[in-house]
């Protein structure tokens, strides 16, 4: 059969199936060939790079403050904590303090974002399943905190909150009793998440024991943020190496025990929970501390020559900046560590033996951006 | 390549099948109960959302009360912006309104099917003249007819309250420390303006 | 044979022409086409609608009241699309597959009884043609699964074969139950029987009933048995290369099917065009004419189906059928052999 390209094997029983970059589920422009024999997967193959916009390299051409925002476009359904990494290795670099003001809204804004990330992996994980009920209901959640981080940056994906020495602009007036407010809705809508599809037998079926990843697999491969947590690896930047002022919070980091799509699922709900009662605590802090929002930048901004590497949790794992500056105005390289690159890596033979739907559901619950993926 | 089925007994199957039966009836109630709840959308162009004074969308240019933009013609917005979308030029102005605006703008185009609204612009504006303000219904057909120049940017009406409040606050201004924008004696809030 | 209504004023305007026979049957063919084509846009605005309230949205608003002719201007942006063949397809079997879709779905209703005798054809093997003539469907999936030539219908096409071959056997098994308490596969008959209660009050007609709805779900392919256009798996599954007016032809025959199905059951387990019994103490239920209580319970019906498609995720193939051939044959099997207990303990004869 002409257009039907045989891999070895039987040719009346394998046939290679070309899965994006235009495929409704593959979260972007990620293209997988899949090697199926009837319904099942043998082999996998990706393409990644569809989305390559050379941030480091613009980068290496830009001054330091002009890189900022183009931060937001790498993970842009988890923005801040990227734009934050960035802050902090210029920082790092620059030897500049941040004041405690920001810190705390650097940690709202941090958290709430990533409320707003996992309420859409929340959603696009239904649609992934067939549920679609279920993404537009995390989309209504998500769209409720993506209104408070607007209310704190000015605008709804890329905020461009988090500044050298500092944040964009203080909170606006009645937002602590706002977020609060918001919050309380949030998680109040959670029962209704697991009676309509958590605690569904069908969702059960679909994502138990389904794409394990054990805890060695996983390390080796780069897995970081919840998705390595899911099997068990209790890594979180914010717990192992904190920054900012993560060490005056109280919150547990939620475990799973399978590492399978299911544990990959409700970990994130949990962490719902866990980055609500951290943005209450820092609501409750922040009421104290008043003062400046950002150091000021004196004359032009050139860092000392050499290096500095700063990492954060990210919604979708640990998110790393390398700067080397040479003294000038803009760095010398640039590099990030993406966390959706790490997860993915590991994909490839994960779906091996797994059917045709099950590599949906194994792709959905790494949650992947490919803004992230190819930078 | 060989796989294999995973087998379950009767018992599973059954307790399985039964479960799957309950929560679906759970999941409708769920779902029902939505049903009958208000929709939480807004139709758009007949209901709008509030947006926060400072949401960054269009660019604005301030204007005294005689329309003249505050403008000097300085460039510091040009050079901030990282995507190099506004464009310049100016000349010597033989009437200068005061003393600082003796340049007199040519042409002031924003590219705003390029810019991405980062702000960075109206930040490093020395005159706190540029502005982001919360502007979002200017699509085109085609891509140039986005680029607003100077006649379209203008903003006669002074600044509200709340944006003045916001604007106030010195440790939201970028790194430069800026003159005061000149003030009028007699205009009150439309110098302001 | 008695005449209902539809039937005998067919015979009056035509008593002129009764030498041709053929006209006598195109009044009922036209207006049951007619009905089937607005029926299609009105449920395709009412899923719409119905998902879009059960999602906190509104759905289709502006055109018409409540956005009701939406449908009828997305059909006719569908009719004056470009229509794209493949060049690899093969055009004929591509062409085929939406009518062999939709034909059976509309030759259903020639056995329907809308109402008291307003039946086009009251065959005494009513509920054999509907099962046989609904059978037919997945053939024209599959063709257009093959002909497209495109390996995601392709894929779509072959899971559309298995699901629907396997859930043939349990939904026939769960009509047979009911056909063993009416004694009759008369689709008039079958509602005659239910004139004390509806069969989905007695025990074996409520799990006839519930395996009935499941099956009727794998046939529709709706959630969560829509494997074969899984929109996240397979991009849309059998109908990925059909665009214009071949998919307008095929969106037409997804509803005319759900319909059918809706009417179907409502015929065979909710006592069709009878007011239901549960109104009893209503004595003036039973005033109002036969096919608006047919009309109602038929809604309420597409109801449950939309809402049951909104509320669940989507199975996995091997899932689906072992849900089929383990759970629901079984279950179809042993209901069986309750109709019989049951029929014994109601002393009803086997041939009435
Ligand atoms: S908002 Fe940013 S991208 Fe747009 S003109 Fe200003 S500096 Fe340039
Ligand atoms: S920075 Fe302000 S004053 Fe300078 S050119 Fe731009 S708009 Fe005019």
């Amino acid at each position: 059969m002409a257009g039907q390209t045989q891999v070895g094997g039987d040719p009346f029983e394998e046939m290679l199936v070309n899965m994006g970059p235009q495929h409704p589920s593959t979260h972007g422009v990620l293209r997988l060939l899949i090697r199926v024999s009837g319904e099942y997967v043998e082999d996998c193959r990706f393409h990644i790079g569809y989305l390559h916009r050379c941030h480091e390299k613009i980068s290496e051409s830009q001054t330091y403050v002009q890189n900022i925002p183009l931060s937001d476009r790498l993970d842009y359904v988890g923005a801040v904590p990227n734009g934050w990494a960035q802050c902090l290795a210029v920082e790092k670099l620059a030897g500049l303090e941040v004041p405690a003001r920001a810190e705390y809204l650097r940690v709202i804004a941090a958290e709430l974002q990533r409320i707003a990330s996992h309420l859409l992996f929340v959603g696009t994980m239904g649609t992934d399943l067939g549920a679609v009920t279920m993404f537009l209901f995390g989309m209504r959640e998500r769209e409720m905190v993506i209104d408070l981080l607007e209310a704190m940056s000015g605008a709804r994906l890329t905020y461009h909150y988090i500044r050298i020495g500092g944040v964009a602009r203080d909170l606006p007036d009645g937002f602590a009793e706002r977020a609060v407010r918001t919050l309380d809705t949030v998680l109040s809508r959670i029962p209704d998440y697991d009676d309509l599809f958590t605690n569904n037998r069908i969702l059960r079926e679909r994502a138990e024991r389904v794409g394990v990843i054990p805890a060695q697999t996983a390390l080796e491969h780069g897995f970081s943020g919840p998705t390595l947590r899911a099997s068990g690896v209790p890594y979180d930047v914010r717990r192992c190496d904190p920054y900012g002022i993560y060490d005056r919070f109280e919150f547990d980091v939620p475990l799973g025990s399978n590492g399978d799509v299911y544990d990959r699922f409700t970990i994130r709900l949990r962490e719902i929970e866990q980055s609500s009662r951290i943005v209450r605590q820092a609501l409750e802090g922040i009421e104290g501390v008043g003062g400046p929002i950002r150091t000021p930048i004196k004359g032009r901004f050139r860092p000392a020559p050499g290096w500095a590497y700063a990492h954060v949790e990210g919604a979708r794992g640990d998110v790393g900046y390398y700067i080397v500056s040479q003294g000038g105005d803009s760095p010398y390289r640039l590099k990030v560590r993406s966390p959706c690159f790490g997860n993915l890596a590991g994909l490839e033979h994960l779906i091996r033996g797994w059917k045709i739907a099950d590599v949906v559901a194994i792709l959905g619950s790494i949650d992947i951006v490919l803004g992230c993926v190819d930078r | 390549m060989a796989f294999s089925l995973p087998q379950y007994s009767w018992r599973e199957l059954w307790e399985k099948g039964w479960s799957g039966f309950v929560t679906a009836l759970k999941g409708m109630r769920v779902t029902i109960r939505y049903f009958f709840s208000r929709p939480t959308t807004v139709v758009y162009p007949y209901q709008r959302l509030e947006l926060p004074v400072y949401y960054r969308g269009r660019h604005r240019q301030r204007v005294d009360a005689n329309g003249i933009p505050w403008c000097i013609a300085c460039g510091s917005c040009a050079r901030a912006c990282p995507l190099e979308c506004i464009h310049i030029e100016a000349s010597a102005n033989p009437e200068p309104p005061d003393t600082k605006r003796r340049r007199k703008l040519d042409r002031f185009d924003i590219d705003l099917a390029r810019c991405m609204y980062c702000g960075l612009c109206a930040e490093a504006c020395p005159q706190d003249c540029l502005m982001l303000v919360a502007d979002y219904e200017y699509s085109a057909w085609r891509p140039q007819d986005l680029v607003a120049p100077l006649s379209v940017q203008l903003r006669p009406e002074p600044l509200s309250e709340a944006e003045l409040r916001y604007r106030a606050d010195p440790a939201s201004d970028p790194a430069p420390a800026k003159p005061k924008p000149p003030r009028e004696a007699s205009a009150g809030e439309g110098g302001e303006g | 044979m008695e005449r209902g209504p539809i039937e005998s004023l067919v015979h009056r305007l035509f008593a002129g022409l009764y030498g041709i026979p053929v006209l006598g049957w195109l009044i009922p063919i036209v207006l049951v086409l007619g009905m089937v084509a607005l029926a299609a846009l009105v449920l395709i605005w009412l899923e719409r609608k119905v998902s879009g309230h059960i999602q906190s949205r509104r759905g289709p608003l502006h055109n018409g009241p409540h956005g009701l002719l939406q449908t009828v201007w997305d059909a006719l942006k569908l009719l004056v699309k470009e229509d794209i063949v493949p060049s690899s397809a093969d055009r004929l079997i591509m062409l085929m597959a939406p009518f062999v879709v939709f034909t059976p779905a509309v030759l259903v209703y020639v056995v329907m009884p809308f109402g008291k005798g307003w039946t086009v054809a009251n065959l005494n093997i009513g509920l054999l043609w509907v099962v046989s003539v609904l059978s037919l469907g997945p053939v024209g999936i599959i063709l257009g699964g093959w002909g497209s030539h495109n390996k995601w219908s392709l894929l779509g096409g072959m899971r559309s074969a298995a699901q629907l071959i396997s859930y043939e056997i349990p939904s026939v098994l769960a009509l047979g139950a009911i056909v063993m308490m009416a004694g009759t596969m008369s689709m008039d008959g079958l509602v005659a029987a239910q004139d004390q209660y509806e069969f989905v009050l007695t025990p074996p007609g409520l799990i006839a009933f519930v395996v009935y709805l499941v099956t009727a779900l794998a046939e529709l392919n709706r959630n969560p048995f829509d494997l074969p256009e899984a929109e996240s798996e397979l991009v849309a599954g059998f109908v990925t290369e059909y665009s214009g007016f071949k998919f307008a032809i095929f969106f037409l025959a997804e509803f005319a099917n759900l319909l059918a199905l809706s009417m179907i059951t409502v015929t065979v387990f909710l006592g069709g065009w009878q007011p239901p019994s549960v109104l009893f103490f209503l004595p003036d239920s039973a005033q109002l004419p036969g096919v608006f209580w047919f009309a109602i319970k038929t809604t309420v019906m597409v109801f449950v189906f939309q809402w049951i498609k909104w509320t669940l995720p989507r199975l996995r193939i091997d899932q689906m059928l072992n849900v089929c051939w383990k759970g629901l044959i079984p279950i179809t099997l042993g209901n069986l052999a309750l109709a019989c207990v049951w029929l014994l303990l109601t002393e009803k004869s086997w041939a009435r």
